[in-house]
């Protein structure tokens, strides 16, 4: 795509490049954390406990008189990697177990898909609690269960996407001018998958920060006084009535960064497609 | 067999089965074709009479639970029939290419059409891209596309239906194949685009390939066919030079499909038409297939399926109305 493109179509997507805007504050926050606060995000400081928002702190501070917005950029570290680490993980192997199942049919697809199916039946914090207790708790414990928990559900609608175009004419009519399977599955039915693929992954990263929160929430993830925002929500849920801005921020946080991927995801969905570029 | 070198290709008694919960049906019984070299052959038949189910066997393009059942499909000699699929990959696209009926869904809608067109030379004959893409242009060219250069870039959704079908054109026959499937080519175009396609492919036949042209408009084939098959119900009915065939049609269905062409010097009010419909492959009716729906159907014409007669020299027709031998009548 050349520039002449890519800048008209930013200016008919204007919410798409707003919401990378958002997303890329997020990260470029997350990374300088250290140089945008003056505050340790682990130092307690008991005399300042759940104080309100005011000119020391801007978003107030929580139970242990840490600054709330200094623990969010902190936290934003964990979230944001959270989201998109294990759903990259997650979509590279349902990509590719969906892709050989559609293909290869008859025995491989049976088993594939019956293992997705036990992954789909098997309650995901029953699995996270068996993977921290097998390799321990921490990030890597939450980013391997999120990886393990969603390839399955990747892996179906490849599939299904792989059978709809394996059956089309211009797959029978590639493969009438010779060219071989894998070199079909690769270069035309993979790039065929691509919308939904971003689509899919627009939506796994939010729905992968909440499930971090909740795990964190069980103790399954990460640890305290390290943070992440679903934490944060969770610790401040005891007082969401005499300091809610404990909660109130990162769930904040959290609707813009999910729905910054989402309006995100369909600006590319439509970048993409020669459909409705044509328009 | 000694294999007659004048034959692209040579199909022999080629029966095609499907495995169903409902029974075993054969889409395609017993066929015989001979596509001689430089000549453009003509399967004309109503819908799902078997025309395009032929092709995909020779094309080695039939996906379980369709399957090949007996017979020998010769190449230039060499049978087809159970070759493994990366011989079937070298074969089809270098030596048989094809062509389909619809120029709207043929071509992946996400990939530059150049680039489509490009890779039966890279997947056949290893060029680098550079190579390749100069040898797409040229094809472009060939076959009447404007703007050849500009148009390698272009996407399908952004091309006329006639010149995909021209693009399609170009991508089967970049290898120079020696035959050329065209299954309803022109089918989905209208009729002045139709025109240019054929005498496209006309053009193509006197550079020395063979065609085999499936159709079930008789317009088409007495326009550009030299020899035409009659199928019905998956079997060769007919089979004659084009003239021959169009001028003193022998078999009682070819006749009816004749005479339910419209024509401009046509003074009856009313089109005719063939009583009936063709029957359901699971219930195929005994004896001759279309006796059912047959005017001078004869008693014996239900129980016994008529073998192919020859009444006159390269007139051949499934027919006991035929049979010389009068005193089985």
């Amino acid at each position: 795509m050349n520039r002449d493109k890519l800048l008209q179509l930013m200016r008919e997507n204007k919410v798409a490049v707003l919401s990378a805007l958002v997303i890329l504050l997020f990260v470029l926050a997350a990374v300088f954390a250290p140089f945008l606060t003056p505050y340790d995000p682990k130092e307690m400081d008991i005399l300042h406990r759940l104080s309100g928002p005011d000119a020391a702190h801007l978003l107030g501070t929580d139970e242990g008189g840490r600054d709330i917005l200094t623990r969010m950029l902190y936290g934003a570290r964990v979230s944001l990697l959270a989201g998109v680490l294990p759903t990259l993980m997650s979509m590279l192997l349902g990509t590719a177990l969906g892709l050989l199942s559609g293909f290869a049919g008859g025995v491989v697809d049976e088993i594939i898909m019956r293992i997705a199916d036990v992954m789909l039946a098997f309650p995901s914090t029953l699995l996270a609690m068996l993977i921290v207790y097998t390799i321990g708790g921490g990030l890597t414990g939450v980013f391997l269960t999120l990886a393990l928990v969603n390839w399955a559900g990747v892996a179906r609608v490849v599939r299904a996407e792989t059978l709809r175009l394996r059956g089309s004419v211009f797959v029978t009519a590639a493969r009438s001018i010779g060219v071989p399977q894998t070199r079909i599955a690769l270069r035309h039915i993979l790039p065929g998958c691509i919308p939904t693929m971003i689509v899919l992954f627009t939506l796994g990263v939010p729905s992968a920060i909440l499930t971090e929160s909740s795990l964190s929430f069980l103790g399954l993830g990460i640890q305290p006084p390290a943070t992440s925002w679903g934490l944060m929500i969770n610790q401040g849920r005891q007082y969401l009535y005499t300091a809610p801005w404990c909660s109130f921020a990162p769930c904040v946080a959290i609707m813009l960064i999910v729905l910054a991927f989402n309006f995100l995801g369909d600006g590319l969905r439509d970048a993409l497609d020669p459909h409705l570029e044509s328009k | 067999m000694i294999h007659n070198s004048d034959m692209t290709l040579e199909v022999q008694g080629l029966s095609v089965s499907i495995h169903t919960r409902k029974g075993t049906t054969k889409p395609v019984n017993d066929v015989s074709l001979r596509i001689p070299k430089g000549k453009i052959i003509g399967i004309v038949g109503e819908s799902g009479c078997g025309k395009s189910m032929t092709a995909r066997a020779c094309m080695g393009l039939l996906k379980p639970p369709v399957k090949i059942e007996s017979g020998r499909i010769l190449l230039a000699g060499r049978d087809l029939v159970g070759l493994p699929e990366s011989d079937m990959c070298a074969v089809r696209g270098s030596e048989i290419s094809m062509i389909f009926q619809e120029p709207m869904t043929g071509l992946n809608p996400v990939m530059k059409v150049g680039r489509q067109v490009d890779e039966a030379v890279r997947v056949h004959r290893h060029i680098p891209a550079s190579k390749a893409r100069q040898e797409t242009i040229r094809m472009f060219e060939a076959v009447g596309i404007p703007e050849p250069e500009a148009r390698y870039n272009s996407y399908p959704h952004e091309l006329s239906g006639g010149l995909r079908q021209r693009v399609m054109i170009a991508m089967a026959m970049i290898c120079r194949p020696a035959l050329l499937i065209a299954d309803e080519p022109t089918t989905a175009l209208d009729v002045t685009v139709e025109a240019q396609i054929l005498r496209l492919m006309k053009e193509l036949n006197k550079a020395g390939t063979s065609i085999l042209l499936i159709s079930h408009n008789l317009g088409v084939i007495a326009q550009v066919c030299d020899y035409v098959y009659v199928m019905y119900a998956g079997q060769i009915l007919e089979e004659a030079e084009v003239c021959a065939l169009f001028d003193s049609p022998l078999h009682p269905y070819t006749r009816g499909l004749l005479e339910s062409v419209n024509s401009l010097r046509r003074e009856e009010p009313v089109l005719e038409t063939i009583a009936g419909s063709v029957p359901d492959f699971l219930h195929l009716p005994q004896g001759c297939s279309f006796s059912p729906r047959c005017g001078q159907c004869l008693e014996r014409c239900a129980s016994g399926e008529p073998p192919l007669f020859e009444p006159e020299p390269g007139h051949k027709v499934r027919c006991h109305l035929y049979d010389k031998d009068t005193s089985r009548i």
